[in-house]
């Protein structure tokens, strides 16, 4: 793979403002969240005059994946509760896959069971703000969603690889375009400006102990991104559970009854965000 | 020594080891027989698995059988990549022994709920009678 041929598909991929589903008040929330002056209720207001985007929004703060008792039943509620970054977030993330929700099958599924299973590990093992955790695991493949927008061709590609040779996903575009999607997350990380904890842990959740600040992050998404592989809840792009690096549970000190309460809680939620689907 | 979930555990068992609530703290030691009130207890502390000694359940004779079977075949093919590698293979084995509980757990509550079921028809006809 030539140096040109990936700076080419770089450009390309990153030409993400041409996505049609992207909001308009996702600009200016970022603007916002970044100036120091800016209130909650600014933030709120913006949010909540898209009103396809802030019930896509709510559907989610009161979804398994959170947890939290009662109804959150407005935008500036779930702002206090979750912060900024959570939210901004659920924004990439829903905006995102609205795109791609009929021709990548089975990968918003994918998203919101590893975004289910990181806030599970991140909550065992007692770690503050376990929703961050969560909103890790939404956007960890993200890449993948923005590849196969904007490069269609090589997403095909990809599939027939994946397909006839029997390898993964990761190998496959490896071969087919000179880089991962966890590549790609690096990129829309810092395109997007993502605070540097979800975007150390998108762009490492393959290889976590390469991530230089936020090895936690990326060691949580690392294992709970293979958990929902085990259970294959949605569709990843391949029929495989990644490599788990002992020492990403060593580095976590997730030990064996541990695992077992995640797995007894993924049991019992997995059934209940069955329905959390997009639109 | 057979891990088996609470719900199969019965009077006369002998625990293999300890039962350890999530923080750690030690319920019952490694060698006790267990007793009606003692699994109640246990159960009450939040503890759903023991491990006993010997092979006292049955799990392939129990009706989760068909299910454990269809996902002992999927993780196989989860995993078809990884067999020689040892860690990989461990865990393998861990989600085969939890999906294999998680199996029988639920056949259990099923013949518990249909015997429950059986017994309700039964005092019904006799109050008919």
């Amino acid at each position: 793979m030539t140096q040109d041929l990936t700076t080419q598909y770089k450009g390309q991929i990153l030409a993400v403002k041409n996505l049609p589903t992207l909001p308009t008040a996702l600009e200016e929330v970022s603007r916002l969240v970044e100036d120091p002056n800016s209130s909650t209720e600014q933030i709120a207001r913006v949010i909540a005059y898209d009103q396809v985007l802030s019930a896509k929004v709510l559907k989610m703060v009161n979804s398994p994946i959170y947890g939290f008792p009662g109804r959150i039943s407005s935008v500036q509620h779930a702002l206090v509760l979750l912060g900024f970054n959570v939210i901004r977030g659920l924004i990439i993330s829903t905006s995102v896959f609205d795109d791609m929700n009929k021709t990548m099958v089975g990968l918003w599924d994918h998203s919101v069971g590893c975004a289910l299973a990181c806030g599970e590990v991140a909550r065992v093992l007692g770690f503050k703000d376990p929703e961050e955790y969560a909103v890790a695991g939404l956007l960890h493949d993200l890449g993948k969603v923005v590849t196969a927008v904007q490069l269609p061709q090589a997403k095909k590609a990809l599939d027939v690889l994946v397909r006839t040779e029997d390898i993964t996903y990761l190998e496959a575009e490896k071969r087919v375009l000179g880089f991962g999607h966890d590549r790609v997350n690096l990129w829309l990380g810092r395109h997007w400006n993502l605070p540097p904890n979800i975007c150390e842990a998108i762009a490492y959740h393959h290889k976590p102990l390469s991530a230089q600040n936020y090895t936690q992050f990326a060691c949580v998404v690392h294992v709970g991104n293979f958990l929902t592989r085990v259970f294959e809840y949605g569709n990843g792009g391949d029929d495989n559970v990644p490599y788990m690096l002992p020492h990403a549970m060593k580095l976590l000190k997730l030990n064996q009854r541990m695992l077992e309460q995640v797995l007894d809680a993924l049991c019992a939620k997995f059934i209940e965000v069955a329905d959390l689907k997009l639109g | 020594m057979q891990k088996i979930p609470l719900k199969l555990a019965a009077a006369g068992m002998k625990l293999a080891k300890s039962v350890e609530r999530a923080d750690g703290i030690v319920l019952v030691g490694e060698g006790t027989e267990l007793s009606d009130p003692l699994i109640t207890r246990i159960g009450q502390a939040g503890v759903s698995s023991i491990v006993v000694q010997g092979s006292p359940v049955d799990m392939d004779g129990l009706e989760g059988g068909a299910d454990y079977g269809r996902i002992r075949g999927r993780l196989e093919h989860l995993f078809r990549k990884h067999r020689d590698d040892r860690f990989m293979a461990a865990l393998h084995g861990t989600f085969d022994r939890y999906f294999r509980a998680k199996a029988a757990e639920a056949a259990a509550e099923a013949a518990a709920l249909r015997s429950l079921e059986e017994n309700d028809a039964d005092d019904s006809v006799q109050a008919d009678a």
